[in-house]
């Protein structure tokens, strides 16, 4: 199967791959961490629709700090845009609070799929402190080596370079305008772990940034994860069965016609 | 204080709760509700830590561990908790169950001292003091004695974990009541035991008393040699039984099958000259257990005393023998006098023991077994069902309950168990104790020597307990082989240096 990735272009993307990674091994700082994550989830019953979505803002200690629910029923326009509303909502009550915020996932996808007002909201925020890190698990980029003929995404060439912890070399993205340059590296934080994307807003970083915020982020990362990020994923998500209880409080399994009657 | 809350699904019997630290098994706690204040015992206690869920690989795990520190919501405690019933009601010793489930938010606390003892430690007539509540170290546990004379207990437990302790403890308490106790010592375990009013008799058997079948067993003619036991039974006449001389009137009617030219007589004749050896050998071997001269063995048992019936010398098929003979003799004794007492007869009063007695068989497993019936099992059947109208309480102590007859086990009105590894043994114990939760029973893995759980009518709640330990039991301990070979070992050179020195010099090598 990995024969098809490592076509004749393989060694020379992942040399060029190696010539981007600088290997740094991090130390732990001290620092406030906090993690940003949204979910929705949404049932129909009898033609209608019953939707929710949370976001959740939470340090590495457990403290929450912003916690906000939505719920409506009928059809909702766009319920992971009401969702990502919340996250940038959750982000702005905490960039005064902590040291460094991770939200969770990519600023690209923030800034392409996101309406236009939407986007500007997340630079005025993101500019306020400077402290605002995107951090994502997986990445399907292709920029880095689209001109070797890349099959991949970018992550997967350095995933193969090495296990030794490091980053790669800064890629500054300008598509979306002056005033939503994308800066983003691959970091390993620890021996052996997969690698996470950081996206940063501005260009204005440099390696010795990326390695203070390794040190931070190290601080508190469980393989190579920060765990604020993780708690705020425990943290937000609505279950079915959460879900069923909204349905249940708000008298609506009762309903005539619902399903409960066929036994 | 609160301790935490109820949450999730409740029922009548058994709620679950979240707690602010882990809660021990066996731990109590109290529910208010509407209805009044319940007790409950903790039987299954759980912590999870968030940091260390998905944890893949050591170096995972050792970040985790930082990261629990920092993070005071990273641990959750939870505890599964039987309901044991409303406090107020259990201070009379009734167990009433709540109608209505505690509601989730239900507050939980710890009862007070006093809330335990009322129910753990009665000051009421026939409860002693055993040891003390596991978890609640300063709470006596007592127990009901009349409970266990009227209604049976079973001690069960593995090896080395407490039994022959909790028995002597018992047997001590009953003592101190000036009452009678009967253990049937098959390792020799009590015969040392420093009580007061104490009475060792070594078991012997009277051949006289015992039917055809049961001399064959202690004159241990082999199951299967049914013509051998044919001529035992031919030669075992009412005559040889009342005879000055048994041995040697036995020994004839033998001889008279042997020479005798009858034709289907003759047939036997190679059986015959089998069981004259079986005699003659049975007179040297068990000169000091076979006494056809001793009376009545039950005369030995004295009433208000510990009787340690010694049982040791004994082969397995002569103790299941002797047990069973004792078993069948108390029955009867008790029956009497209880008739008596009653003035239901005309019969003249014909009785040893006035009050009641409790009977101990040690190792039940041998006498009360699963898997086939014998003599001994028959009578103690007989005496878990009918003993509690009698007087006559039974005390059945096994390391393999598994093996032990369930129909007489269930007949336990009272349980101590102790640690117990077996899942068999543990199944068995959940078929005898209806009362004991799978939660309970499950925990019986991870006592420790001397812990104990008790259920049954001798408490007033299931609770776990550690036994106090006799200083007055010398023996049962593990001995110390590696003392005893270092000791062995210098005797040896003591015994040379003293044989030496009686040695003529000039015979001695150099």
């Amino acid at each position: 199967m990995l024969s098809i990735l490592k076509g004749p272009k393989f060694d020379q993307i992942l040399q060029k791959a190696r010539d981007n990674w600088v290997e740094f091994t991090p130390t732990k700082e001290e620092v406030v961490t906090a993690g940003i994550d949204s979910s929705f989830n949404n049932t129909k019953f009898q033609g209608i629709e019953l939707w929710a979505t949370t976001a959740v803002s939470i340090k590495s200690d457990g403290e929450i700090l912003v916690d906000l629910h939505k719920s409506g029923l009928g059809s909702a326009e766009d319920i992971s845009s009401i969702a990502s509303k919340m996250e940038i909502e959750a982000c702005e009550k905490t960039v005064d609070q902590v040291d460094m915020v991770l939200m969770d996932g990519s600023l690209h996808s923030q800034l392409m799929t996101r309406q236009a007002n939407l986007g500007s909201t997340i630079v005025r925020i993101m500019k306020k402190k400077n402290n605002v890190i995107f951090i994502a698990k997986t990445s399907n980029t292709k920029k880095q080596f689209e001109n070797f003929g890349s099959l991949a995404g970018d992550i997967f060439y350095y995933n193969h370079v090495t296990n030794n912890p490091g980053f790669s070399k800064i890629f500054v993205e300008k598509k979306y305008g002056s005033d939503k340059i994308i800066s983003s590296t691959f970091v390993r934080l620890s021996n052996s772990t997969p690698i996470i994307k950081l996206e940063f807003l501005g260009e204005q970083h440099d390696e010795s940034e990326i390695k203070t915020i390794m040190n931070k982020l190290y601080k508190t990362s469980i393989g190579g994860y920060p765990y604020a990020l993780k708690l705020a994923h425990n943290n937000c998500k609505i279950s079915d069965k959460e879900l069923g209880k909204m349905v249940s409080l708000l008298g609506l399994s009762n309903e005539i016609g619902s399903r409960e009657v066929l036994g | 204080m609160s301790l935490g809350f109820v949450i999730g699904e409740s029922k009548p019997t058994f709620v679950t709760a979240i707690t602010s630290r882990a809660l021990s098994v066996g731990e109590y706690i109290k529910i208010s509700s509407d209805e009044g204040e319940i007790l409950g015992l903790v039987e299954r206690s759980a912590v999870s830590s968030a940091a260390f869920t998905d944890v893949k690989n050591f170096d995972e795990a050792s970040e985790s561990t930082e990261i629990a520190e920092l993070n005071k919501r990273d641990k959750t405690f939870t505890a599964n908790i039987g309901i044991l019933g409303f406090l107020e009601n259990l201070r009379k010793g009734q167990s009433i169950i709540p109608a209505i489930p505690p509601i989730p938010g239900t507050e939980i606390a710890l009862p007070s001292k006093q809330d335990l003892e009322e129910i753990f430690s009665p000051k009421k007539e026939g409860w002693v003091s055993i040891g003390n509540l596991l978890r609640n170290k300063s709470i006596d546990a007592k127990v009901n004695l009349d409970k266990i004379v009227s209604r049976h207990l079973g001690i069960l437990a593995m090896t080395g974990m407490g039994k022959s302790n909790l028995v002597s403890l018992v047997t001590k308490q009953i003592s101190k009541l000036k009452g009678t106790v009967i253990i049937f010592d098959y390792h020799n375990d009590y015969t040392s035991l420093n009580i007061p009013r104490i009475n060792v008799i070594d078991a012997k058997i009277n051949p006289r008393l015992l039917d055809a079948d049961q001399l064959s067993e202690v004159l241990e003619i082999r199951d299967g040699a049914n013509v051998q036991q044919r001529v035992l039974r031919m030669a075992f006449t009412k005559h040889v039984k009342e005879s000055k001389e048994f041995w040697t009137k036995l020994e004839n009617e033998v001889d008279f099958i042997v020479n005798s030219e009858d034709k289907k007589l003759k047939e036997i004749r190679t059986s015959a000259y089998r069981v004259q050896d079986i005699i003659e050998e049975a007179q040297r071997r068990y000169e000091d257990i076979l006494d056809p001269d001793m009376g009545d063995p039950i005369s030995f048992i004295k009433e208000g005393r510990t009787n340690i019936l010694n049982i040791s010398e004994l082969s397995e098929k002569q103790a299941n023998v002797a047990v069973a003979f004792y078993l069948q003799q108390l029955l009867k004794d008790r029956k009497d006098a209880s008739i008596a007492r009653h003035g239901r007869t005309k019969r003249e009063r014909n009785f040893r023991f006035n009050s009641p007695i409790f009977v101990i068989i040690e190792e039940a497993h041998v006498f009360i077994p699963k898997d086939h019936d014998t003599s001994a099992k028959y009578w103690a059947a007989k005496i878990a069902r009918e003993g509690r109208k009698f007087g006559l309480g039974l005390g059945v102590v096994s390391q393999r309950p598994r093996s032990v007859d369930l129909n007489v086990l269930s007949q336990m009105g009272s349980f101590a168990i102790m640690k117990i590894i077996q899942e068999d043994d543990q199944r068995q114990i959940a078929s005898a104790t209806e009362s004991t939760s799978r939660e309970l029973i499950a925990q019986l893995t991870s006592l420790n020597v001397g812990d104990a759980v008790l259920v049954g009518q001798w408490t007033n709640l299931p609770s776990l307990v550690h036994v106090e330990e006799v200083k007055e039991k010398i023996m049962g301990a593990d001995q110390s082989a590696v003392n005893a070979w270092a000791k062995a070992d210098k005797m040896k050179e003591v015994a040379v240096e003293s044989t030496q020195g009686l040695v003529q010099k000039d015979l001695l090598l150099d």
